[in-house]
């Protein structure tokens, strides 16, 4: 066991330190961001000296050098567009984000255990048809459309629920319901499969031939194992949520960090990119991580390879 | 595929729209009524021919170039299929060879390769290929390319877990001891193991994909115009969506259809090939 | 005076309103008279996008510019119709060819109490062409040599080379003032954030990416505004802003995209405003390399283009179609030169009278991403040079990928852009659009001569008809493809009155609320 979590502690900074590395040279795979920050005006010489001042004109080894010195105090450089230091303002918006990924989360739980549960028990049947349906849709819709159907069902023609930015209840519904579709639609069919798999076990029919209830027994004995998977999926999609949440942020104005970076991005606001990209990456590392390790605890027969 | 039909209503309807989406794409310039990139800015935004002042000569409509719905979906089709099963092919071929390293030669590169795969994977993908493509330029050469980066670790993880240990296995030592080489035993007893769990795989990851290139290509970052792709419409008919909505809700609708027909496909494939992929997928 | 007769009086009056640049035509800006009463009411206003900073040094992106100004002041500013008029500077003249004197208005204070001064504009001159502050208006402020304090309300600034555009420079585009001594004071980092201008309006809060509050500035030396406070949220997407304002969670947004105009206009509580922005849309042609050396072959490129039907669809009429590229509200835009008419037999023709009866392949840069939408009509444009037979393809870059590449030379041989003529004068636009350098590399010595004759012609009226020349030469050399300018609109609740600027600054300071 000790031997196991070490592991992948090391493997997780490994692939922290790979992320760094990723994060630092995509910000130099062409052009630099000289010539859009000065006016329209500005000559060749002019920009060659922004250059110089800037730091743009040294190795790209000693840079990345100086950019992991600089990272492990936090210091990201100062952002090209809001003249203030990169990390805090990424911090600031985590919140944000973190609201809409865990609202998506909370939702597409909360519909996919009643619907996986039901679509299990009822095997076959009609409600079983529906909910796999629903989840086959949920999982093949782009996201993103659905969000502008949303917007202009909801918002515009019923003027039911604000159209965009960060707020009260109303606000968080939309967006976190469009990123919340795909992972729902999953976690549907693998609360189905796996209560299904339970239910046919032996301690279950055991139970059953004991004479107890059909919900005690769903309940108490097969629903606990089969919210197992769903911890480690729920991980593994992490990255993903994440990614919804960039599209979905921008669509809705939501102010988090996806938003943030995507505006970085096209804005070539370098010291942003890079500490985005960082954190979002090393965020999903952390989760995995403690996802997996969090199995292990619920599950000792398990080693995850 | 009958035969198919019988043994998975799911599988059959899958591959019916499946078939209808490849038959449109490779059949566009007979299916199209007008060259989807022939702008007429005088019958710009017309809408489609049920409304009073639509007509069947742009059945869907038109966009706010002039431009026809119908044709412009027709040849979306070839994009989206074309990234979806190239990009879900290279992301195959790099990510089962790299599966096969891993699980058959084991110690250091399997080491190595799960780390790439861990890394990659830590990446929120599409914050990845937005990065790329910005920075490289948006094309269908990058968008294949940074579309298999972001799958591959799927099937690598999936072959390195079938063909672990197999080295050590009496019957692989024997072979070896009689002269096969490495690459004969894998092609003999490891890849047709592999390629029942590896088609469902890259049918469902065809789908991703073409969901994933649907979202750059409405960000901006897809195939540049005039091309016609689904993502693109659907991001130009965002502007457009309160006075001439069929410009977005048909394209939207059309991701929907094929992505479903896809997945249909790919699970009704699963139930067939091998039911105990339904855990790792 | 104990016997001055009426006449003198009067006259005497009419001295000091122009010494102040004011004349009665000139509306908008109240005589330095207090406002009666209070501001009152607080106004919910959503952009597309908000300032990066607000040190007016290290702005970046028009976008910025045009909104900080509520801030700050300069030492010129436009009036409602564009004309150019006295702000923290009460009168400017030039000493000799590079040394310009601005006298100062007096009893100016800064939002913290300091007084505006001499001091004032020495320290905020310098500090923009101070290579360390690394100032992204360098370029911009590159003709200043140096300024001299003549006394405490008189400076002279001093330029390298002749500038005659410098009172437009030092106002709203490069001229907002910072007071020296709590800039030194507080530090650059708190500057972009904590501003302190002398301007009708004062930043009291800002939440990056969220909200941004105004509080009207009660002492403000030209009145105090109407509108206590002004919350503004920046909303990236079009859909989001326009439908904030049909839900009334804002009562202002700017830009309304075209399409939306005419829905917004049907809804009763509120109302569209539009202007002519004047940033001036044009397709720049690389006349060095063959075809297009050729005058004959950019000729047939304007007759190629049906500008009118792309004005119609793309942006419903909301838009004026230009024969050149001087802008309708710019000095000595001469509206009797027709422009090209649409007739692609007439281009074909000119094509096949320049050797090419069967077109030509060329590459056609455009971008997304920036202030305004060029791709649209980008697309529209190469549509129709394909129909002449001019096989254009489209190379479409997001705009921080353009930029580089314009800068260095390495863009298609055409390639759509848009200038925004801040300065409503044809020769800082042409001058740019001429340089011969930074992808603009039409150069024409008569041209320039007749641009420098301009440039030493200090009389505005007697620029105009040199102008009409200017504007006749190019239309006839063709060096682009020449297109419009399109308009800019507001939309606003009905108890909102805000007229938006000719010079596509937001400046907020007129706005009122009915009722």
């Amino acid at each position: 066991m000790r031997a196991y979590i070490a592991g992948r502690l090391a493997t997780a900074v490994l692939v922290i330190l790979g992320v760094s590395i990723v994060s630092f040279f995509l910000t130099f795979l062409t052009g630099d961001p000289a010539e859009i920050m000065l006016p329209p005006g500005a000559t060749a010489a002019q920009i060659a000296k922004f250059r110089a001042e800037w730091g743009f004109d040294d190795p790209l080894v000693i840079q990345y050098w100086r950019f992991l010195k600089r990272a492990v105090h936090g210091d990201f450089g100062i952002s090209l567009r809001h003249g203030q230091s990169s990390l805090p303002l990424i911090a600031a918006r985590l919140p944000a984000t973190f609201e809409l990924t865990v609202t998506a989360m909370l939702l597409a739980i909360g519909l996919a255990v009643p619907l996986g549960v039901l679509a299990a028990t009822h095997r076959g049947g009609p409600i079983d048809v529906l909910a796999m349906g629903v989840a086959l849709v949920g999982q093949s819709v782009p996201n993103f459309w659905l969000a502008i159907m949303m917007i202009l069902l909801f918002a515009v023609s019923w003027g039911l629920l604000p159209t965009s930015g960060r707020g009260g209840v109303a606000h968080v519904v939309m967006p976190a319901a469009a990123i919340a579709i795909n992972l729902m639609a999953l976690l549907t069919r693998l609360v189905r499969s796996t209560m299904i798999e339970m239910l046919a076990e032996d301690y279950v029919r055991t139970a059953r031939a004991k004479g107890l209830r059909e919900l005690f027994v769903t309940s108490r004995h097969a629903l606990p194992n089969a919210l197992i998977p769903l911890v480690t999926v729920i991980g593994l999609q992490f990255g993903y949520i994440l990614g919804g949440a960039v599209v979905i942020e921008t669509i809705f104005t939501w102010p988090g960090v996806g938003l943030f970076t995507i505006q970085a991005i096209l804005n070539r606001d370098y010291p942003v990119v890079q500490a985005a990209v960082f954190i979002l990456a090393t965020a999903v590392v952390v989760i995995n991580l403690t996802v997996d390790l969090l199995y292990v605890w619920l599950d000792p027969r398990i080693r995850v390879t | 595929m009958i035969h198919l039909a019988r043994r998975s209503p799911l599988a059959g309807a899958g591959a019916l729209i499946v078939g209808l989406v490849i038959v449109a794409a490779l059949a566009a310039p007979l299916l199209a009524t007008t060259d989807p990139i022939d702008q007429d800015l005088t019958a710009a935004l017309q809408p489609p021919f049920w409304r009073p002042d639509g007509s069947l000569h742009h059945p869907l409509g038109t966009d706010h170039l002039g431009r026809d719905v119908y044709s412009r979906l027709i040849y979306g089709a070839q994009i989206s299929l074309l990234i979806g099963v190239l990009a879900a092919f290279l992301g195959a071929l790099v990510g089962v060879a790299a599966g096969l390293m891993a699980g058959y030669l084991g110690g250091r590169v399997d080491t190595v390769i799960m780390r790439l795969a861990d890394l990659n994977l830590a990446f929120p993908l599409i914050l990845l290929a937005l990065a790329v493509v910005a920075l490289l330029g948006a094309n269908l050469r990058n968008l294949v390319i940074v579309m298999a980066i972001t799958t591959w670790m799927i099937y690598a993880r999936v072959v390195r877990g079938l063909s672990l240990g197999l080295r050590e296995r009496e019957f692989v030592q024997a072979a070896r001891a009689l002269g096969a080489h490495d690459a004969r035993i894998i092609a003999r007893h490891v890849l047709p193991n592999v390629l029942a769990p590896v088609i469902v795989i890259w049918t469902l990851e065809v789908a991703r994909i073409i969901l994933m290139e649907s979202a750059l290509s409405f960000l901006g970052l897809g195939v540049p115009p005039p091309t016609p792709t689904w993502g693109r419409m659907l991001a130009e008919g965002r502007d457009y969506l309160t006075v001439a909505g069929w410009i977005a809700i048909f394209p939207g609708l059309a991701i929907l259809l094929t992505v479903l027909g896809i997945n249909f496909l790919g699970d009704g494939l699963r139930d067939l090939l091998d039911p105990r992929l339904r855990r790792q997928t | 005076m104990a016997s001055v007769n009426p006449q003198q009086r009067m006259m005497t009056r009419r001295d000091a309103l122009r010494v102040l640049g004011l004349t009665a035509a000139v509306a908008g800006l109240p005589t330095g008279a207090r406002a009666a009463a209070a501001p009152t009411g607080e106004v919910k206003i959503g952009l597309a996008a908000e300032p990066n900073t607000f040190d007016p040094h290290l702005v970046v992106g028009r976008n910025t510019q045009i909104f900080i100004v509520n801030v700050y002041d300069g030492l010129t500013a436009r009036d409602g119709q564009g004309h150019l008029a006295p702000a923290l500077s009460e009168s400017w003249k030039r000493l000799n060819p590079t040394t310009w004197q601005f006298g100062l208005r007096k009893g100016v204070k800064f939002h913290n109490g300091d007084d505006f001064n001499a001091d004032s504009v020495k320290f905020t001159l310098d500090r923009a062409i101070n290579p360390e502050t690394k100032a992204t208006v360098s370029s911009e402020m590159s003709t200043i040599a140096g300024t001299e304090i003549v006394d405490a309300f008189t400076v002279n600034v001093v330029t390298k080379t002749p500038d005659f555009l410098l009172p437009v420079r030092l106002g709203e585009l490069y001229g907002l003032m910072l007071s020296p001594k709590h800039t030194i004071a507080a530090g650059k980092e708190a500057i972009a954030v904590k501003p302190n201008g002398t301007g009708p309006f004062k930043l009291v809060a800002w939440t990056k990416n969220e909200r941004l509050v105004l509080e009207a500035n009660e002492t403000y030396w030209r009145g105090a505004p109407k509108v206590k406070t002004i919350v503004v949220r920046p909303i990236l997407e079009d859909a989001a802003r326009i439908a904030a304002l049909q839900a009334g969670e804002v009562d202002l947004i700017a830009p309304v995209p075209p399409v939306r105009i005419a829905e917004l206009q049907r809804n009763d509580k509120l109302v569209v405003k539009t202007i002519a922005a004047p940033r001036i849309f044009h397709v720049t042609i690389d006349v060095r390399k063959p075809p297009f050396d050729n005058v004959k072959v950019r000729q047939a490129l304007n007759y190629a283009v049906d500008v009118n039907a792309i004005l119609k669809t793309l942006y419903f009429g909301h838009g004026t179609r230009l024969a050149t590229v001087v802008d309708k509200g710019a000095l000595g835009y001469d509206p009797s030169i027709p422009p090209y008419p649409y007739d692609p037999g007439k281009a074909k023709a000119l094509l096949a009278e320049a050797g090419y009866p069967n077109g030509f392949e060329v590459e056609f840069d455009s971008f997304t991403g920036s202030i305004a939408d060029h791709s649209k009509p980008a697309e529209a444009i190469v549509g129709y040079l394909q129909k002449v037979g001019i096989r254009a393809k489209a190379n479409v870059f997001e705009f921080s990928t353009f930029g580089p590449r314009r800068v260095q030379n390495k863009t298609a041989p055409l390639f759509i852009y848009s200038i925004g003529d801040a300065y409503l004068e044809p020769s800082w636009v042409i001058r740019w659009l001429t340089q011969g350098g930074l992808g603009m590399h039409y150069k024409n010595p008569k041209l320039d001569e007749m641009l420098a004759r301009i440039e030493a012609t200090d009389d505005p009226k007697k620029r105009v008809p040199q102008y009409s020349e200017v504007q006749k030469l190019i239309k006839d050399e063709a060096p682009f493809i020449f297109l419009y300018q399109a308009d800019a609109a507001f939309g606003m609740s009905a108890r909102v009155d805000y007229t938006p600027r000719p010079d596509e600054t937001q400046w907020l300071y007129p706005m009122t609320l009915k009722g």
